[in-house]
């Protein structure tokens, strides 16, 4: 595959070498000569000193004919234009990074569709929504998000006085939106039927909007759902996105900004978090603020390093979990040695983004859930699909055990009953056996 | 500073004073005038001031016009403000005296200066308010700052005897002043080119400036379209309610203007018997103490931005709490009608005087039903503190205005969290907007001016007026009152009594604080700093 990518900053560099040894040949992009002649050392790709936002720089670079085309520098304005100049020349398909809501969210305006972009893609958004997620489920095993977050999966353990406990699923009055997709019961994993009771010591599987799922939860983890004090520090833009994820009655948010200027800025921008002006690391702000009672501390500065150094400290001041936004894999293997609970990287999950869009199938297996009893797939409904375009979900022939768990369509997703249809340009999840992938391709005509 | 083109324009706002005095002349003449004696007298005094307005007005205009400037930089458009509204009270007062002059109730003319000594006979001084210049001027500032204090008193000096002219033109001033003559300026008169918006806000300054159209004039006519529209419907609402169509004109001028003049001796109270008055009353000023803008908005069915307005939601929760508190004070107390009535109020009628007594009070309209001095102490103390409180910002209504006590609060908590997290940013916000560092500011400052008038005004009450015949309740309330363009105060200025006892010194002072409150104090005070005049 032929695949150009414009910004050799993280994001691209990382794309590059991520790619370059799957077999496809990467062309790179960017105006720093030095920076291009480091990376050409390193992997082996193409490299092209230019800007991208210029057509003849981007014909050069092969965009004309190329499979795909990478727009990841590090303003968002550039990656619009030249994702769009790429499609506009002839390149197959675009994915452009962004920093800034405004583009991602498409208040007003759906700027890929307008600009001719099939992808955005918002790294710091998606780890905001993944960090997010941990907070919100301090004690589920695992969480989960599909369809840009809209849709969430979190595996739990039932403790003993679970309300859910002993009752039908069906009499259970599960929220609107919220499914128990799986059950694991000592060794043995399956797939609920609506008499199914759930035991203490089940580990289950919940999916649902992320909204309504918060409630179901709360049956199946008594105590869940109490509001939570997170502290995050740094006003970068992922932490302007972990707190926009954070609006919610269950989080109280302090955010530590260190330079006056921004932390006024953001203190206006964000109304639900106290803004605090200080130094986290070099001051005892975090001892004033009593980091021994939050709940967690989020450090998401720009510079890693001193990301660790202010995750670790306010561990050992007594913070309940500690979270560091990495950018670069090197720290990685110390974040447990100096007692750190999490790390999120925004370009790898850039990365991981745009080899998900890279595998370009209809059908994509997202994963195994509950031991490999189910797989989740997420579908994007073709046009020509016409057997199950609408068509009540009861009556599209699902195969065995399979459900429809959730439906993205446009910028809201939710989770169908059985009148409800499939449209056109839809992403599906669904739920179902692990050798069903065959039969839903079929299916959905891909 | 451009003098000539300050007179210039001064000169065209008297002419536009002018035009409204020509037609409560014409109005007076053609209604009742004709039918001579009072009347008559009344129309002519109304006629005389026309001409004098005419004449100043014209002179200043043609005195200034030759000027080159053709826009009104900031000193310029406060003094205009400022001169127009002292001078423009002057002129208002003009047809009082004028009356007076002519004899007044009486008829004759009194010999008003002793032809021996050349001094104002004091005898004479006591026969009608309107001999005393100080007390037109009193009365006319009064009618144009919507405070609506009187200096009327009992007969034959009383409201009902003056003639209809009179009446409808203390009204008439009420209507006028209440969305404020430069306003009405700006929006009548597109000459002033960009010091247009200058005048607007040097005339309503409030800490909320967004401007309801693009261009100010526009502003300024859609503001006097809503006002028009809703002084339509409340005289509708007022006539088929069953009152006379002349008083329903001037009640309604009084209650969109949160004036407070009526044309009975017992206030609006006079019409105590049909209860639709007093609700119709309550409707109305509550509208009147609404931004205006707000109006704009509904016009063009921006709903939630009307529900969502958190001055709108403090205002009327305020007046809510406070009738409740009122209403459960006076439940069951004897309480004296403004006609002199007595009666023993139920819940009906304790939730009704109540709340009648809130909104007169809290929007600064002034009207009353019921003689709420003598309420006992408590209820007395929740109006007065209303009378801090005021209508909203771009409304007509005086006061403090309810969005700077939401600043203020605001200010406050930011400050309690301040204390123990010194490193915290906190902007303050009003309805989710942020309000700019200069404007707390000034809202600061403004409460610290308002507090330090209060004080200054009731000591200079004090000092004017005779040793021992004031007392200090009186002199208190007086000052807060005029300050806060309400108009009734406690004790010796309460709901059913009237300024006309004060002396000329007090009545200009309070005439002065009347209107340091309706240009909320800066445009006027601003006058008395050296380095205005200077130009350095």
């Amino acid at each position: 595959m032929d695949i150009v990518i414009c910004g050799a900053g993280e994001v691209g560099r990382h794309s590059a070498e991520v790619l370059a040894p799957l077999g496809h040949n990467v062309t790179l992009i960017d105006q720093n000569a030095d920076r291009l002649a480091e990376i050409d050392d390193a992997v082996d790709v193409r490299s092209l000193v230019g800007s991208g936002t210029q057509a003849q720089v981007l014909a050069e670079a092969g965009a004309a004919t190329a499979d795909l085309f990478i727009a990841a520098t590090h303003v968002d304005e550039i990656n619009l234009l030249s994702a769009s100049i790429a499609t506009a020349i002839g390149c197959e398909r675009s994915i452009a990074r962004v920093h800034h809501s405004a583009y991602y969210e498409g208040k007003g305006l759906d700027y890929a569709k307008h600009l001719g972009i099939d992808h955005l893609v918002c790294p710091e958004y998606t780890t905001a929504k993944a960090i997010a997620a941990t907070l919100r489920s301090p004690g589920a095993h695992a969480v989960e998000n599909f369809a840009r977050g809209a849709i969430e999966m979190q595996r739990l353990l039932v403790p003993e006085n679970a309300k859910a406990v002993g009752v039908p699923l069906c009499d259970l009055k599960l929220p609107a939106g919220s499914r128990v997709a799986a059950v694991e019961r000592g060794d043995v994993a399956f797939l609920p039927k609506a008499r199914t009771k759930v035991l203490a010591g089940d580990l289950v599987t919940l999916i649902g909007e992320t909204k309504s799922l918060e409630k179901t939860v709360k049956l199946f983890r008594p105590g869940a759902g109490g509001r939570l004090s997170v502290m995050v520090m740094g006003g970068s833009t992922q932490g302007v996105w972990l707190c926009r994820e954070l609006k919610s009655r269950n989080f109280s948010v302090r955010l530590f900004v260190q330079r006056p200027g921004r932390a006024q800025e953001l203190a206006e921008k964000l109304p639900w978090v106290t803004v605090i002006n200080g130094d986290v690391i070099n001051s005892d702000i975090l001892l004033d603020e009593r980091v021994d009672q939050a709940d967690a501390f989020v450090s998401a500065t720009e510079d890693e390093e001193t990301n660790i150094l202010a995750a670790a400290r306010a561990k050992s001041m007594g913070a309940k979990s500690a979270i560091a936004v990495l950018q670069r894999p090197t720290y990685l293997h110390l974040i447990g040695h100096i007692g750190l609970d999490h790390a999120f990287s925004p370009r790898a999950t850039a990365v991981n983004e745009i080899e998900r869009l890279l595998k370009g199938q209809a059908v994509t297996p997202l994963g195994a859930i509950a031991e490999g009893i189910a797989n989740v797939y997420e579908i994007r409904v073709p046009g020509l699909a016409k057997q199950v375009i609408d068509v009540p979900l009861r009556e599209i022939g699902l195969p065995e055990g399979a459900i429809v768990a959730a439906i993205s369509r446009g910028d809201r997703a939710f989770v169908p009953g059985a009148d409800d249809t499939v449209k056109s340009g839809d992403t599906v999840v669904v739920i179902g056996d692990p050798d069903c992938d065959a039969t839903l391709r079929e299916l959905f005509g891909a | 500073m451009n003098y000539r083109y300050v007179a210039h324009q001064l000169g065209l706002l008297l002419l536009v004073m002018a035009a409204a005095l020509g037609l409560t002349t014409l109005a007076e003449m053609a209604g009742f005038g004709w039918k001579g004696g009072d009347e008559m007298r009344a129309g002519i005094a109304l006629g005389i001031a026309t001409a004098l307005a005419t004449a100043l007005g014209g002179t200043l205009w043609f005195a200034g016009r030759m000027t080159k400037a053709d826009t009104l930089n900031r000193r310029d458009a406060l003094l205009l403000v400022s001169a127009g509204w002292l001078v423009g009270a002057g002129l208002a007062a003009v047809p009082y005296f004028a009356w007076a002059m002519m004899g007044g109730p009486e008829g004759v003319a009194p010999a008003l200066i002793d032809s021996t000594t050349g001094e104002i006979t004091p005898e004479r001084m006591g026969l009608h308010p309107f001999y005393s210049p100080a007390a037109c001027y009193f009365e006319a500032m009064s009618g144009l700052t919507t405070t609506g204090a009187t200096v009327l008193g009992s007969f034959p000096n009383d409201i009902e005897s003056l003639p209809k002219g009179l009446l409808l033109w203390r009204a008439l001033t009420h209507w006028l002043g209440g969305l404020g003559i430069v306003v009405l300026f700006v929006a009548v008169l597109p000459l002033v080119g960009g010091g247009g918006k200058k005048l607007f806000y040097a005339e309503a300054p409030g800490p909320k400036s967004q401007g309801v159209r693009p261009r100010i004039a526009e502003t300024a006519r859609a503001l006097w379209l809503i006002y028009t529209a809703l002084t339509l419907a409340q005289m509708g609402c007022f006539w088929m309610a069953g009152m006379p169509w002349f008083d329903s004109l001037c009640h309604t001028f009084a209650t969109l203007a949160t004036g407070g003049f009526s044309t009975q001796n017992a206030s609006i109270g006079a019409y105590y018997a049909n209860p639709w008055i007093d609700w119709i009353t309550i409707v109305f000023m509550v509208l009147a103490g609404v931004n205006f803008g707000l109006y704009y908005q509904l016009i063009h069915r921006k709903w939630s931005a009307v529900w969502r307005d958190p001055e709108l939601r403090l205002y009327l929760s305020i007046m809510v709490v406070a009738s409740v508190v009122i209403a459960a004070c006076i439940w069951g107390r004897p309480e004296t009608l403004t006609t002199g009535q007595v009666q023993q109020p139920g819940v009906g009628n304790a939730v009704r005087d109540g709340l009648f007594q809130v909104v007169a009070v809290q929007t600064t309209t002034g009207f009353a039903t019921v003689d709420f001095n003598l309420w006992s102490f408590f209820p007395k103390a929740v109006l007065v503190a209303l009378m801090f409180v005021g209508g909203c910002a771009g409304s007509t209504g005086g006061g403090c205005k309810v969005v700077r006590f939401l600043v203020v609060g605001k200010i406050l908590l930011a400050e309690f969290e301040r204390v123990f997290r010194p490193n915290v940013v906190k902007p303050t916000r009003v309805g989710g907007a942020v309000v700019e560092p200069e404007v707390v500011r000034s809202v600061l400052i403004y409460f610290v001016m308002v507090g330090l008038l209060f004080a200054v005004g009731a000591v200079a009450l004090k000092m004017l007026e005779p040793a021992g015949t004031l007392d200090f309740t009186t002199a208190a309330t007086a000052s807060l009152t005029t300050l806060m363009n309400v108009g009734p105060g406690l004790h010796a200025v309460g709901a059913v009594e009237n300024y006309g006892f004060f002396g000329p010194g007090s009545q200009v002072l309070m005439a002065l604080w009347m209107a340091l409150g309706r240009l909320e104090i800066f445009a006027l005070l601003v006058l008395l700093y050296p380095r205005f005049w200077s130009g350095r």
